[in-house]
């Protein structure tokens, strides 16, 4: 196209010309744009030679007869359909008057010139080519029968053979030319179009490419039996397979089991035209790299469905429809929309734990106030509760030693919520465990004795400094110590024991006590939880010493290991690294996330009846 | 005749408390700390109150409550639960649960016993 613009560059200002006559209605077309310009441009030239003609023809024959002045004047008529196509935009009508006019020109000479054996007769001819130009098969049709017709009045009109000589040769020799030239400009401007239309239809077809291919959403097309007929090509960036394999039932086998059901439905509501069906499904994607034995992997896709007429079939009203799907990958605002969920529902999970970790605080406190409280009033009302002396000396008893209960839970909670705030502050010093861990044995050997327990320590000669924090590792000694004196029956025994284990250093703390049953084992840990033995005794402990011994070795990126059996006792095994430092961070990292859940996970691997942390 | 009071709770120390103001004020006591235990106990005593502690070792006080209020012969007693849950809602939970009353830990001194008075029918 470009080029026979290039080739017609001369005949600018005629092309413009012609332009600016193109009916409006034909304008965004460019090719029947240029049948309309193909039709101006012969009739002007018609018109315009007839005009040339007219004079030349006076001059040469002298005074006209009657037919000639109405013939000459007839040929003037193109310049009207001009006028008339540029005004109405009508095409075919148009080239049916055109058609016509020119019949009638053609009857009326070959009347005059001898009837069918006239010199115009080949111009019958033209008639009917002229219509090809128009594309029109209504119009062709219609242009034969005035041709037929016309070539029928004139054979009728004028008996061929004794009007035989009326014709010179010349005038036949001049009609033929003129009609044989006539015709082959129709056909030149009939190849013309063709490749218009040929170039616009390529240029189409590219257009449609540069589409299909640079467009993620995939277009399909469902037989009548839902099979796919077509696919376009960005279904394999979708699938990871060429979307010639995804033909017929063979997207469908890749559909997920759970969807198809609902897949299917789409379609079939979709074919019969309910509504433009629309449904998120999961269609196995082929994995980027092969491995073998793995899951399948999947992608979420939304298909959106609606039936089209297919083409030129007919159809009977309640067979089904083709219809035609657009799929587009949704994977990733499906995950977004899986995350916002999750994290939703872990800050809801969040946020019941912390109202129970609440409820539990009040009733741990409220326990030991009841005591405090009711037994102080009981005090105050001396003479109504008929208190003598050794009862009073009781009843302050037991009230200090809520009080200190209450103080120990306290104590407790702050400890707790400090660490799994991540405000427990760590600070670590190299120091030499033996020491420490003596202290600690001294400072409980008091209590054992009472209890009637024996309290050992063995220490490992060569232990090396440790890199942690020694209050805390104090106050884990202690509370694992005071848990075990708690717990052991009178004549038991407790050792605690040091030993170096490659890059980490063993703590065990081990009694002979009444153990812990199976069931309690995996709650350890859980602030407030004390195993169900823990009923028979009064106030000992506030169930968050095993809570904060926890805590406090994950701040330290250790662990704790929890090994009991009933009646036999219970062995408590603290791993801590040599240098804390390093775990440190990435713990407390962790305390923070998992705040307010357990302060210590229970690892499911373990044996039931041990529990790390 | 000196009125039963049945006391179900597993603090020692506050069993100790109900327990002397009770007798102080003339009501005989039988105690446990033991939910199963309570009912066998209610059935043998048929005592005229029982004090519900809530959290308890094995069963709850709640449950205890339900399967008394389930049981024809003592259906008529009352049941006062004194518990340390206090949050919102806890009172409503309770009474639902079939509790006559509810007394919140830490206890008045006066209102325990205004309220043991109320349903023993002194």
């Amino acid at each position: 196209m470009r080029r026979s613009k290039l080739r017609s560059s001369s005949f600018t200002p005629i092309r413009a010309y012609l332009d600016a006559l193109v009916h409006a209605s034909a304008r965004h077309d460019s090719l029947l744009a240029a049948r309309h310009r193909a039709f101006f441009a012969t009739r002007l030239f018609v018109g315009l030679v007839a005009l040339a003609i007219f004079p030349i023809y006076l001059a040469w024959r002298g005074v006209p007869t009657a037919v000639e002045v109405i013939a000459l004047c007839w040929t003037l008529t193109p310049l009207l359909l001009v006028w008339y196509l540029s005004k109405t935009g009508e095409y075919e009508r148009a080239h049916l008057l055109s058609a016509c006019s020119l019949a009638l020109l053609v009857g009326m000479i070959g009347a005059v010139t001898g009837g069918i054996a006239s010199f115009v007769a080949p111009w019958i001819v033209v008639i009917a080519l002229e219509a090809s130009l128009s594309a029109s098969r209504r119009l062709i049709v219609s242009t034969i029968v005035i041709a037929l017709l016309t070539a029928a009045t004139l054979w009728l009109a004028v008996p061929y053979p004794s009007s035989i000589d009326s014709a010179p040769a010349w005038s036949m020799i001049a009609g033929a030319a003129s009609a044989a030239i006539y015709a082959g400009g129709l056909a030149l401007a009939n190849s013309a179009f063709a490749r218009a239309g040929q170039v616009a239809k390529e240029l189409s077809e590219a257009r449609y490419r540069l589409l299909a291919q640079n467009m993620s959403d995939v277009i399909a097309r469902h037989g009548r039996d839902g099979a796919i007929t077509f696919i376009s090509p960005a279904a394999e960036q979708l699938t990871g397979v060429p979307a010639s394999d995804l033909l017929g039932h063979r997207l469908f086998d890749r559909v997920h089991l759970a969807d198809r059901p609902a897949f299917l439905t789409a379609i079939s509501d979709a074919a019969r035209g309910v509504i433009p069906a629309s449904l998120e499904f999961r269609l196995q994607r082929e994995p980027r790299v092969a491995m073998h034995r793995s899951a399948p992997e999947f992608v979420w896709v939304e298909m959106r469905s609606h039936a089209i007429e297919a083409g030129n079939e007919r159809r009977e009203d309640d067979s089904p429809r083709q219809v035609v799907s657009v799929f587009r990958d949704v994977s990733a605002r499906k995950s977004d929309a899986l995350a916002i969920e999750h994290a939703r529902a872990e800050a809801e999970r969040a946020n019941d734990a912390k109202s129970k970790f609440l409820a539990t605080v009040s009733h741990e406190l409220r326990t030991p106030l009841n005591a405090i409280i009711g037994f102080s009033e009981m005090l105050g009302r001396e003479d109504e509760m008929k208190l003598d002396a050794a009862r009073r000396q009781d009843y302050a008893r037991l009230i200090r030693d809520s009080g200190e209960h209450l103080l120990a839970v306290v104590n407790g909670i702050l400890d707790m919520s400090r660490i799994e705030a991540g405000h427990f502050e760590i600070v670590t010093e190299p120091f030499a465990v033996k020491p420490l861990i003596e202290s600690c044995r001294k400072m409980m050997s008091l209590r054992a004795e009472q209890a009637g327990i024996q309290l050992f320590s063995d220490v490992a000669v060569n232990l090396p400094e440790i890199n942690a924090d020694p209050r805390a590792l104090r106050q884990v000694v202690i509370n694992l110590v005071s848990n075990a004196i708690k717990f052991t029956e009178q004549g038991g025994k407790i050792d605690i024991s040091v030993a170096a284990n490659l890059d980490e250093i063993e703590l065990i703390v081990s009694d002979t006590g009444i153990g812990i049953p199976e069931e309690d084992i995996d709650r350890l840990g859980d602030p407030f939880f004390q195993g169900r033995s823990s009923y028979d005794r009064t106030y000992e402990g506030t169930g968050l010493g095993l809570s904060v011994v926890m805590g406090l070795v994950k701040l330290h990126g250790g662990s704790v290991e929890i090994e009991s059996r009933l009646r036999k006792g219970t062995k408590v095994t603290v791993r801590l690294p040599l240098d804390c430092q390093k775990g440190m961070k990435a713990a407390l990292n962790n305390a923070i996330a998992e705040f307010p859940r357990r302060p210590a996970q229970v690892d499911r691997d373990e044996p039931k009846v041990r529990k790390s942390a | 005749m000196a009125k039963t009071v049945l006391i179900v709770e597993d603090n020692e120390l506050n069993m100790k408390l109900f327990h002397d103001l009770l007798e102080a004020h003339g009501y005989q006591t039988i105690e446990t700390r033991n939910g199963i235990e309570a009912l066998d106990l209610a059935r043998k005593h048929k005592p005229d109150l029982i004090i519900m502690d809530i959290q308890l070792p094995e069963v709850s006080g709640l449950e205890v409550t339900k399967w008394l209020k389930e049981d024809e012969e003592l259906r008529s007693i009352p049941v006062v639960a004194v518990t340390a849950f206090a949050m919102k809602g806890d009172e409503e939970r309770i009474r639902e649960g079939g509790c006559e009353a509810y007394l919140s830990k830490p206890i008045s001194v006066s209102k325990f016993l205004e309220t043991v008075r109320h349903f023993a029918k002194d």
